[in-house]
């Protein structure tokens, strides 16, 4: 693993399938679109703020991070956060009318905003209703035909599984001419007081990696990636703004809620994906790390990506946007896939926001740094034991 | 494939006939059955919801048949609707001071695969479908080619109990 040398033994085809981000979009607590969110993980503005949305009065920990109010669709408040990222992305992509598209939505609790919704079955307490208000919104907005619209989750690693998904489905006989791979959750009391519970929220705003944190902040966020085979897309005048490499997934095996204290299911999902991808690790521009900021799991990233960067470890710059925004849980991976493409395309990478005293060994980002590769590897874990990894790259304007 | 299916009725095998067998005059022959197959890996299955525990039945007839499960995927139809009630039923009062972090966890409608990787040890590629819809969900090329567990959960929204089907298949 430590020198990355590509592996024989996996499903050649998809070994050396490549797909193309063509477009992408997305709502932060930093704003709506991509420019806000660069924007603000760039000037270091940091969105975890008080929450406004429940009573949080008499809990420890009041900060969260909260998108700006929309106007709700259908009654809901996800709706009218999804929209706009996907019409960002849409725009970008130009994808045009009839094409066969596959929808993979990312979310854990769906468009879930309240607890009371719980009781009373809510449309909202519904998990597939994201993937198909975004089928829905393809369909009827854009006239794509939509082959089919499905729900991965895989707890906080959900954004990143989609795209591992997006890449087997692409390599079939049948495949689509696009995935559009899309994200939600919403902050709600149902998820804060969980957590709360769990003791895993920092009354701070989160400081991922840092040796004081003390557990990480919730937030919310859509996100909404687009991906082709780069060269139909390209053929069409499609811009190429970077590309998926490779992937892997992987489960610790070992607890309900903890990580595994060596990080075993990251570390051989990094291995997967770099061999995957046929990217040795020295190829690597930067990582952008999970980094929830909880105690267990920076710990446990830390110790991952020291055992698969190998040699590298010190060399390779690893940054991640969750000080920023927090945790937006099943669409984290793609907001902080899209941060990375834009970082390299930009030739510059964000540090971490809130990081005063780095832990371990690895070359956590306490500045901005120029990149001196497009390739990088995106890392994510989640409750259950889940890990996820891909190998992607920028591709220069 | 080999199939397992768990419902009400018991558990059975590539079609046999449903029954709960040696466990069948048990006060909860589902519980004696989990007991018996996996009790001495998860020591957590008093804890666990009456669906994971019907996985894990299903998994065990499965993959006691001798192949080791690379990959695990899961599609559970309904979600978590179960689960997240009986959560909120412990975080709703007195602004969730009485939240139990436990049950707050199983509402992730992966839970129920992550129990399914603890007890059978299964550290490969672990890919969930949740929803309406997660049963046609293909099982794809991420598992890599090797042998796959694929899992699903449905009806158990509606009632006490609902369906829990485990196929083991070598390839795509």
């Amino acid at each position: 693993v430590a020198d990355g040398a590509a592996g024989d033994d996996l499903d050649g085809e998809l070994a050396a399938m490549k797909l193309a981000v063509t477009g992408y979009g997305c709502v932060t607590p930093l704003g709506a679109g991509v420019p806000a969110l660069i924007d603000g993980w760039t000037a270091r503005r940091c969105a975890i703020r008080p929450v406004r949305r429940f009573d949080t009065s008499s809990l420890r920990v009041r900060l969260g991070g909260e998108m700006s109010d929309v106007p709700a669709l259908d009654g809901l408040r996800g709706p009218g956060h999804l929209r706009p990222a996907l019409d960002e992305a849409m725009a970008a992509s130009g994808l045009p009318a009839r094409t066969r598209v596959l929808v993979l939505l990312a979310t854990t609790k769906g468009f879930l905003e309240s607890g009371l919704q719980v009781e009373t079955r809510h449309p909202a307490h519904d998990i597939a209703r994201p993937a198909r208000f975004v089928a829905d919104e393809l369909r009827l907005r854009f006239s794509i035909d939509v082959v089919a619209a499905r729900t991965v989750s895989t707890a906080c690693a959900s954004g990143v599984t989609t795209l591992a998904v997006a890449m087997s489905e692409m390599d079939r006989a049948d495949a689509p001419d696009a995935v559009v791979c899309a994200g939600v959750d919403l902050l709600s009391d149902f998820v804060f007081r969980g957590f709360a519970a769990l003791a895993a929220m920092d009354a701070a705003p989160c400081r991922p990696f840092d040796v004081g944190r003390a557990g990480m902040s919730a937030s919310e966020a859509a996100a909404v990636v687009v991906l082709e085979r780069e060269e139909p897309a390209r053929s069409r005048g499609a811009t190429v703004f970077g590309r998926i490499l490779g992937a892997g997934l992987a489960n610790d095996a070992v607890h309900p809620t903890a990580p595994d204290h060596d990080g075993g299911g990251m570390t051989r999902a990094v291995a997967d994906a770099l061999r995957a991808a046929r990217v040795p690790v020295d190829a690597l521009g930067h990582v952008h790390a999970h980094g929830t900021a909880t105690v267990l799991n920076d710990a446990m990233e830390l110790r991952a990506l020291a055992a698969s960067l190998g040699a590298a470890a010190g060399r390779v710059p690893v940054t991640t946007l969750k000080g920023n925004i927090g945790h937006t849980f099943g669409p984290a991976g793609l907001v902080e896939v899209i941060a990375s493409i834009e970082a390299v395309r930009a030739g510059v990478a964000s540090p971490v926001t809130g990081l005063v005293r780095p832990e371990g060994m690895l070359d956590v980002l306490m500045d901005a740094r120029r990149l001196a590769r497009p390739t990088f590897l995106k890392t994510s874990a989640g409750f259950g034991g889940f890990a996820a990894a891909v190998v992607a790259e920028g591709v220069g304007p | 494939v080999t199939t397992a299916r768990v419902t009400a009725e018991g558990f059975s095998v590539d079609g046999a006939t449903p029954s709960w067998g040696r466990f069948a005059a048990a006060d909860d022959p589902l519980e004696a059955a989990v007991r018996a197959f996996v009790g001495d890996r998860n020591p957590r299955l008093p804890r666990l919801d009456r669906r994971t525990l019907c996985a894990l039945v299903a998994a065990h007839l499965v993959l006691e048949r001798g192949a080791e499960s690379a990959a695990l995927v899961v599609a559970v139809e309904e979600g978590s609707a179960a689960a997240d009630r009986a959560y909120w039923s412990t975080a709703r009062e007195r602004d969730g001071a009485d939240a139990s972090p436990s049950l707050f966890a199983a509402t992730l409608p992966s839970a129920v695969a992550g129990e399914l990787a603890m007890t059978f040890e299964l550290r490969g590629p672990c890919v969930v479908f949740a929803g309406g819809g997660a049963f046609e969900a293909p099982l794809g090329r991420f598992a890599g080619g090797g042998p796959r567990l694929h899992v699903r959960l449905r009806g158990w929204d509606a009632g006490e109990f609902g369906e829990a089907v485990a196929d083991l298949e070598s390839s795509e």
